[in-house]
């Protein structure tokens, strides 16, 4: 089921929202510190990667999997076997585990052009379980329910990020990257030929569009974010399981694109950053801040439909009515 | 230009052309008329590669282009303007046109800008309109913007499916004056599907009639539209 259009304003397509975006990232080292804050800002940075990549898919193609975090996981393990087994460096285990994403990610796509819609989600939703359950069965690779420990944090040719705030550093210099990326993927002719897909399935095919070749292409690109996020994950919690990669975290990853605002650069990083953080600031609510999250989920849907970042374009285009086009 | 030859379609075990044959010359505009449920909208989808013709053949130029993909049948000259426009509402005007550009686009003399110009001439409102995401345009200039961006990839030959379906009354005159216009100027070949006789049969040099899955009568839309028999049984004005 193709999801419907964003009707965000076009004022949101501007560079300069991406870099006033950086400014909060490159200041919070100032307020933070201790290894927990630190903790929880590296999860931030490294959902941002994973949220912009799964928005790709959902959010551009508008194709709805609920297998991502099975694809996260394999970036988790690749490299974390690489580098527990192997002993291989932390550059060479990054690659590693994107190139091995990614190739998982175009397998699953193959299934995918066949079917269309909620047989996709229900496809992409058991994918994503065999592979957990593959995770935790292959005990001589995985260790299984136990986990893999003592990955060590990155080292780049032989510059150490071990200490929390050089690890935020390199790790906000990867999701800048992620980003940077992905909108100008937006701009090319594949975002505007994945949006078309989203848009029109029909409309796009009789314009030329080879809409199984971009189906196929938006998800090797969004595996390769998801490879590249679970090694980040792994190099920096230096500890993988089976169990953290649960139909939860697939349920969060949702919420992140949509109460951010699915389709938009920004959507991810505003959605991902406030999930990472909003569960740990409400921790002395215990579970009942589930309440909380859902009813904020309900909320979104009912009042920000296009997520905060849409809100937010459209707050602005309201105050500066007359600049409302954009500036081709 | 554009020659059929006993085609036969349809959706799974679900026939719905049977042997339909007829040929278009280059540069003419031919209407298909008839009701709904006639098989107008299963022929276009056959040609242009939406759906894989069950038998017969479909001659582009010459070359058979049965059974190929929709995206080569554009490469080779043959757009479609789908029912309902199925414009892209996501994406600005703009960008509309710019996610069809093909090979022949950036072969044609000047390119996508010389091909915007064309368009921009032709449709002034989506000039006005360029950057408004392509939800806001009124249903008439969702279908400007439709048969615009079939445009882009430089056709031969344009399939029209309706292109005054569910538009407002004043703007169906001119969409179809529209289509003189792209032909005189361009010399774009036209095949028109409609359910508005008058309009279609005003602007067509040929015109066949469609009744379920075959085509019954062929003809100058002039003596099509004074065959008391055959406004009657099929045209119901």
């Amino acid at each position: 089921m193709a999801a419907p259009p964003s009707n965000a304003p076009p004022a949101m397509r501007s560079p300069w929202w991406l870099a006033a975006a950086l400014v909060p990232f490159l200041a919070a080292p100032l307020v933070i510190s201790g290894n927990y804050h630190y903790g929880v800002a590296h999860q931030a940075l490294i959902y941002v990667v994973l949220a912009t990549g799964y928005n790709i898919l959902l959010g551009f193609t508008g194709m709805v999997s609920l297998g991502h975090v099975a694809l996260f996981a394999i970036g988790a393990y690749t490299s974390a076997i690489l580098q527990t087994s192997l002993d291989w460096p932390f550059l060479a285990c990054l690659i590693a585990a994107a190139v091995v994403t990614g190739a998982f990610g175009t397998a699953i796509a193959i299934p995918a052009l066949r079917i269309k819609g909620h047989y996709l989600t229900l496809l992409t939703l058991a994918l994503g379980e065999v592979i957990r359950l593959l995770i935790r069965n292959f005990d001589w690779l995985t260790h299984g329910s136990s986990g893999i420990g003592g990955i060590s944090r990155p080292t780049i040719f032989g510059v150490p990020f071990r200490t929390a705030p050089d690890l935020y550093w390199l790790l906000l210099f990867i999701a800048a990257a992620g980003v940077l990326f992905a909108w100008r993927l937006e701009r090319s002719r594949f975002g505007r030929a994945f949006k078309a897909i989203r848009d029109s399935e029909i409309g796009a095919e009789v314009i030329g569009i080879d809409t199984n070749r971009m189906k196929v292409l938006s998800f090797a690109i969004s595996a390769v974010y998801a490879g590249i996020a679970g090694s980040l994950y792994a190099h920096t919690l230096r500890f993988v399981s089976p169990e953290f990669f649960s139909l939860g975290l697939t349920i969060t990853l949702l919420a992140m694109i949509l109460i951010g605002g699915r389709g938009l650069i920004l959507g991810p990083v505003i959605g991902a950053t406030m999930l990472t953080i909003a569960p740990e600031a409400l921790r002395f609510a215990k579970e009942y801040y589930l309440i909380g999250f859902g009813l904020v989920i309900w909320l979104s849907t009912l009042y920000l439909p296009d997520g905060l970042a849409g809100s937010l374009g459209r707050l602005v285009a309201r105050l500066r009515p007359a600049r409302q086009g954009r500036a081709s | 230009m554009l020659t059929v030859e006993g085609l036969h379609a349809g959706y799974g075990e679900l026939p719905v052309l049977r042997d339909v044959s007829f040929s278009v010359a280059a540069g003419r505009i031919v209407g298909v008329l008839g009701a709904n449920g006639a098989g107008k909208t299963t022929l276009m989808a056959a040609l242009s590669g939406l759906i894989a013709p069950t038998a017969g053949r479909v001659m582009l130029d010459g070359k058979p282009v049965q059974g190929l993909p929709a995206e080569t049948i554009v490469g080779l000259g043959m757009s479609h303007v789908p029912q309902g426009r199925r414009i892209f509402p996501g994406l600005t005007v703009r960008e509309n046109l710019m996610v069809a550009r093909t090979k022949a686009t950036s072969r044609a003399p000047g390119g996508f800008p010389a091909v915007l110009d064309t368009i921009h001439d032709l449709f002034p409102r989506l000039a006005e309109r360029k950057d408004q995401l392509g939800w806001s345009l009124s249903g008439g200039e969702q279908q400007m913007l439709a048969v615009a961006r079939a445009l882009v990839a430089r056709p031969k030959v344009i399939l029209l499916d309706e292109p005054s379906l569910g538009i407002a009354p004043l703007l169906v005159e001119a969409m179809f004056d529209a289509i003189q216009e792209i032909r005189r100027r361009e010399g774009i070949t036209v095949l028109v599907v409609e359910q508005n006789a008058e309009q279609a049969l005003r602007i067509s040099d040929e015109v066949h009639i469609m009744e379920l899955g075959r085509i019954v009568a062929s003809g100058d839309p002039v003596a099509i539209g004074s065959d008391p028999e055959i406004v009657r049984a099929y045209l119901g004005t």
